[in-house]
């Protein structure tokens, strides 16, 4: 399976939190169960709250072993091609569409990812004239079913401050600054519900089919932090 | 003062001391959704009314868990929609019975909430206010006057 976006295109949180910045060794990735983002070991003293933790949810009934496992395989399996084969779709198909800005989890089962467990998926379109980016200020809530492990840039204090008092900023830092003419909205995913962006169509991309307009759609764009553009002559190079 | 059940500055040996079965604070056996079956009043607040975040500090007296960011309270928005209702989080933190409450997305000017960052591309701009969008529980908000 390809990771190519979690992997080889990490970006850096905002701001100074640029020395917390680790690469990693694509073959570390999904080594482990746990956040393929950090670069070191878990630290002992969370294994071990872990470990009680699981062991009185087990104990006491609450959720079984091969069901924790289950879960887990299924957050493990999970890469924003999930979301990315949504938007795809929702660019060719009309009724998808609506479907997915009115009712996103029904528009993931739709396509055989199942939310069984999750919390409600919002989806908001990105337009001409509106430009919405995800962040999540208390903790890192992410639509993990449909795009993966968030990122640590996601998670990092940075970016959770900066999202949400000078997003525009943080854009152009990224290299996306956002017309004078579009509104940025920024979703704060304070309670209930997660949150995933349907980016504009890149232009000239009319010839594409759904398998090929999908392997346009990054990762990041499906949070806001990306604007997609038809390839050039550097395919899928998103350096920055 | 409600004690928490377990602390991040805990140690694993006091961990597993309070995750016994005898704890006294620890009433796992409640399934807090099925429990809260009491019945919910139709919601408060209308698409497009004007709303204030209430400006109140719940975790200055007692350990709580909270949805409701401390950088939007006080602060006044627009009711956008009304999700339905969830058991209330603060509630099914503590495994406590959660009464399911009305979720709201309000919207926010963020130069308002924010008057002192980006103040340049505020005034040049040609579209509309930038926008911060909150899922807000209405226990939370109240009537802007």
């Amino acid at each position: 399976m390809n990771h190519r976006d979690e992997s080889d295109t990490p970006k850096s949180a905002p701001t100074s939190a640029a020395s917390h910045h680790h690469d990693h060794a694509p073959s570390h990735v999904h080594s482990h169960g746990l956040d393929p983002e950090h670069s070191h070991e878990p630290m002992p003293e969370s294994v071990a709250l872990l470990d009680r933790l699981t062991t009185l949810l087990v104990g006491k009934g609450l959720v079984t072993q091969d069901e924790l496992i289950a879960q887990q395989r299924v957050t493990d399996n999970a890469t924003h091609e999930n979301g990315a084969r949504m938007v795809a779709k929702a660019w060719c198909d009309p009724d998808y569409r609506r479907l997915l800005l009115s009712d996103g989890s029904a528009a993931a089962e739709a396509l055989g990812y199942s939310m069984a467990g999750a919390p409600p998926l919002g989806v908001v379109e990105n337009t001409d004239t509106v430009h919405h980016l995800i962040v999540c200020t208390l903790c890192s809530c992410y639509p993990r079913q449909l795009l993966g492990y968030p990122p640590e840039w996601y998670k990092s204090s940075a970016y959770r401050a900066r999202a949400v008092r000078d997003p525009r900023s943080v854009l152009a830092e990224w290299g996306l600054p956002i017309p004078t003419s579009t509104e940025v909205r920024v979703i704060d995913s304070t309670a209930d519900f997660r949150w995933m962006v349907l980016p504009r169509r890149p232009a000239g991309t009319d010839h594409l089919d759904e398998a090929a307009l999908a392997r346009l759609v990054t990762r990041d764009a499906l949070i806001g932090a990306d604007v997609l553009r038809m390839p050039t002559d550097i395919p899928f190079s998103r350096s920055r | 003062m409600t004690q928490p059940i377990i602390d991040a500055q805990m140690t694993s040996a006091e961990i597993s001391d309070r995750c016994t079965d005898d704890a006294p604070s620890v009433s796992v056996s409640v399934n807090p959704v099925t429990a809260a079956t009491a019945s919910l009043s139709a919601r408060r607040f209308a698409d497009g009314q004007r709303v204030r975040v209430k400006a109140e500090w719940p975790e200055a007296l007692q350990y709580v868990h909270l949805r409701t960011p401390s950088y939007i309270r006080g602060h006044c928005g627009v009711i956008v929609r009304c999700f339905g209702a969830f058991p209330n989080p603060e509630d099914l933190a503590f495994g406590r019975p959660a009464p399911r409450k009305h979720l709201y997305h309000v919207a926010f000017d963020r130069a308002a909430v924010w008057p002192t960052e980006n103040t340049a591309s505020a005034a040049s701009r040609t579209s509309g206010p930038d926008k911060l969008l909150i899922e807000l529980y209405e226990h939370w908000i109240e009537e802007a006057t």
